[in-house]
């Protein structure tokens, strides 16, 4: 009874040990101090952008704070509801990432990367609008007109010439 | 219609030939604001399709005022004036998408971005890369495209006569091969070698990125760009992490392919499209090459291994050497981040890189820096002199060296390449006491300096939104005097200077 | 006399259905493409010779 409580504890603990030795960073921190950091546990933060780009069993995300972005190797089957990246039209989901911080990763040619223990979705994606404004497309709308009378006027007097 | 042969009549003339590529510009324009609206991007499209029309109407209005001068005869002065005020009003029209759309904190940071495209140089001041337009991502690109291979190249394709002055506009934009008797159709040629090549690597780069995972129309728009970029040695690319975003040995490997055929003299091209492969080889800029890239890889490496920056030869290939190689080509793509050549790459490999970027591609191409074949002139010069010492007096040698036909080397040909190799290293000296004032460390400065020098545009991080006016003009300076090789933008100077002095 | 010579413009066939003689704008054609198509294999295999460079040295620091 007394070792399966202890193996309890030991199963509860064990993870809540590891996350106390991570590193909470920010992109600026790991290119920075990339030596200090290299192959040690961090906790990063940052929007997905671009593209969630699959290769097999693994997927590259790239995540942004505003800063870099720092590309994040997981396996495909973490990503679970991550499925929104940021572009003009949205804003990426907000994903925090638990891994392993390589300066030059060997697998990846030297690549600044980690390699996700962990992801989680802190924030899901949305879209944005961009509101069109009425008084440029009025202005659109002008200098198109003129600047089909100065085209047409030039072919005219090109072709005199 | 005789041409009008008084004095009083060349700035009209000056000003109609500013006014064709004004226009030009103002075409370009409509084409990201189509991607624009495939995407639904409303608001981009309706700004460039407002910037595309105020470029028409000044440029039309140009050409509209000053027609009748169009054959007015322009001496070299005149002519070079043309190209450099071209280049510099140019930059001004081409930086109002940017403006519109708001990618920029000021005016001054969108007219550095559209230099540093229009020079392929690719040092970016643009606020939230990862969340552009399609349409602005599209702009920043061809911008790049069209000034590695000119302006005046692009107007001259679409002109259909040519008249006195052209070729020495063309000149003025740091090219002086004639693949054909004609410049115009040694234009021509120009942009078809260029298409092809887009055609070949845009599909090339499209199956590659659809291979990475990303989706189809995506991976056809990241690799026009890319290829344009490439191509044209600008370096620019739609993300912030530039090719590291990718996390791809194989886009890698094509972007080099690309950018290393970028570099190449189009008379190069020319002539090995036309039959002539041999040329590849004897040609003294391949020669220069060579030798330079070898050398300084050597170098590079032994920097980096002394530091033990890369753990195994996969790695120390993919960042050293991509590193090098884009510097060396003046391309400027990165895989790794700014800061890392700062934090990690150790003073050596810095040397070597710094080297690379000032010796630049070759001449008459997209590429920067002192170009290859002024090594080529210079180093046979530097044989010629020492087999003279050796030789008794009164012997007669004859140097050659092989550019497309052997060339006997003369000493008016040694001064001219001289002459401007020491104008690269005055402007690049001035560009690492102008980041030295504005409080930047001194291998930063130069790193940076020896990049808008060469027309690069790998960073060490020194150049950003955040650094101070000042040197952001005095980089836009660099950047458009090094890309046209001084003599266009000093002509212009002097231009106004007379005129000034007249008045 | 050979009619062939008093006629010399008129493509004639030969084995393979291939025209002896063709046209002079589409010799010219072949030409082009065929310059092209090894211009650009050329260059890129030469492209790939400064690859080769760069993975040698690396290579050699690796050792």
């Amino acid at each position: 009874m007394k070792k399966k409580i202890l193996a309890l504890l030991l199963f509860l603990l064990l993870p809540i040990a590891a996350f106390a030795e991570s590193s909470v960073v920010s992109s600026t921190d790991l290119i920075n101090n990339a030596s200090a950091l290299d192959g040690q546990t961090v906790v990063y933060t940052g929007e997905v952008i671009g593209d969630i780009m699959q290769r097999g069993d693994h997927t590259w995300l790239n995540l942004s704070d505003g800063s870099n972005a720092i590309g994040i190797w997981a396996a495909t089957d973490q990503l679970g509801s991550i499925a929104i990246p940021g572009r003009y039209d949205q804003v990426g989901d907000t994903v925090q990432v638990t891994g392993i911080f390589h300066r030059a990763c060997r697998d990846h040619g030297g690549d600044m990367d980690i390699h996700a223990v962990q992801l989680q979705l802190i924030q899901q994606g949305h879209t944005i609008t961009h509101p069109l404004s009425s008084v440029r497309l009025i202005l659109a709308v002008v200098t198109a007109v003129i600047g089909a009378g100065i085209v047409i006027r030039l072919q005219r007097k090109q072709r005199k010439l | 219609m005789m041409p009008a042969r008084n004095r009083s009549g060349h700035w009209r003339a000056v000003l109609y030939y500013i006014g064709t590529v004004i226009l030009c510009l103002g075409a370009m324009m409509y084409l990201p604001m189509i991607v624009s609206m495939l995407y639904g991007e409303w608001s981009v499209a309706v700004n460039f399709l407002i910037s595309g029309n105020l470029t028409l109407i000044f440029g039309g209005s140009l050409l509209l005022l000053f027609r009748h001068s169009r054959l007015q005869r322009l001496g070299w002065g005149e002519s070079m004036t043309v190209t450099a005020s071209a280049w510099f009003i140019g930059m001004i029209v081409c930086a109002f998408p940017y403006w519109l759309n708001g990618n920029y904190l000021s005016f001054l940071d969108c007219c550095f971005d559209v230099m540093s495209g229009f020079t392929t140089t690719g040092f970016s001041l643009i606020q939230d890369m990862d969340h552009l337009s399609n349409g602005v991502n599209t702009w920043r690109h061809m911008l790049t495209f069209v000034g590695g291979q000119g302006m005046v190249v692009l107007v001259l394709t679409v002109l259909t006569k040519a008249s006195s002055g052209i070729y020495r506009m063309y000149v003025g934009e740091g090219k002086d091969e004639r693949l054909l008797p004609n410049v115009v159709h040694t234009s021509r040629s120009i942009w078809m070698i260029s298409l092809v090549y887009l055609g070949l690597g845009t599909i090339s780069l499209w199956f590659a990125g659809i291979s990475l995972g990303m989706a189809p129309d995506r991976a056809f728009l990241h690799g026009w760009w890319i290829f344009m970029s490439a191509w044209s040695t600008g370096g620019f690319g739609p993300m912030s992490q530039n090719v590291l975003y990718y996390h791809s040995e194989l886009y890698e490997l094509i972007t080099v392919l690309f950018f290393i055929l970028g570099s190449f003299n189009f008379a190069l091209h020319y002539a090995v499209f036309t039959g002539n492969r041999r040329e590849l080889v004897k040609n003294v800029e391949s020669v220069s090459f060579t030798v330079t890239i070898t050398l300084l890889t050597l170098i590079t490496t032994l920097g980096l291994m002394r530091l033990n920056v890369y753990p195994d030869v996969v790695a120390m290939f993919r960042k050293g050497f991509y590193q090098l190689i884009s510097g060396h080509t003046t391309t400027g793509f990165m895989t790794i981040y700014a800061r890392q050549f700062y934090n990690e790459w150790g003073d050596i490999a810095l040397f070597a890189i710094v080297i690379a970027m000032l010796i630049g591609g070759s001449a008459c191409s997209t590429a920067g820096g002192f170009k290859g074949l002024r090594m080529g002139i210079i180093f046979s010069a530097f044989k010629r002199d020492v087999r003279r010492m050796a030789q008794p007096e009164g012997q007669i040698s004859v140097q050659r060296y092989h550019h497309i036909h052997d060339v006997v080397l003369d000493d008016g040909t040694v001064r001219s390449a001289m002459l401007i190799v020491i104008a690269y290293i005055v402007t690049f000296t001035i560009g690492t006491l102008a980041c030295m004032l504005c409080g930047y460390p001194f291998a930063m400065s130069v790193f940076e300096s020896a990049s808008a020098t060469g027309n690069v545009g790998l960073s060490i991080g020194l150049m950003s939104s955040a650094s101070p006016a000042v040197l952001k003009i005095i980089f836009l300076l660099i950047m458009w005097l090094a890309r046209l090789e001084f003599m266009s933008v000093l002509a212009l100077s002097a231009y106004i200077a007379k005129k000034v002095m007249r008045s | 006399m050979n009619d062939r010579n008093e006629q010399p413009s008129r493509p004639c066939m030969v084995d393979g259905g291939r025209l002896f003689g063709s046209p002079p704008k589409q010799r010219k054609r072949n030409r082009i493409l065929r310059n092209g198509m090894l211009a650009i294999g050329a260059e890129l295999l030469f492209a790939c010779g400064f690859i080769l460079i760069g993975f040698v040295i690396s290579m050699l620091a690796g050792w």
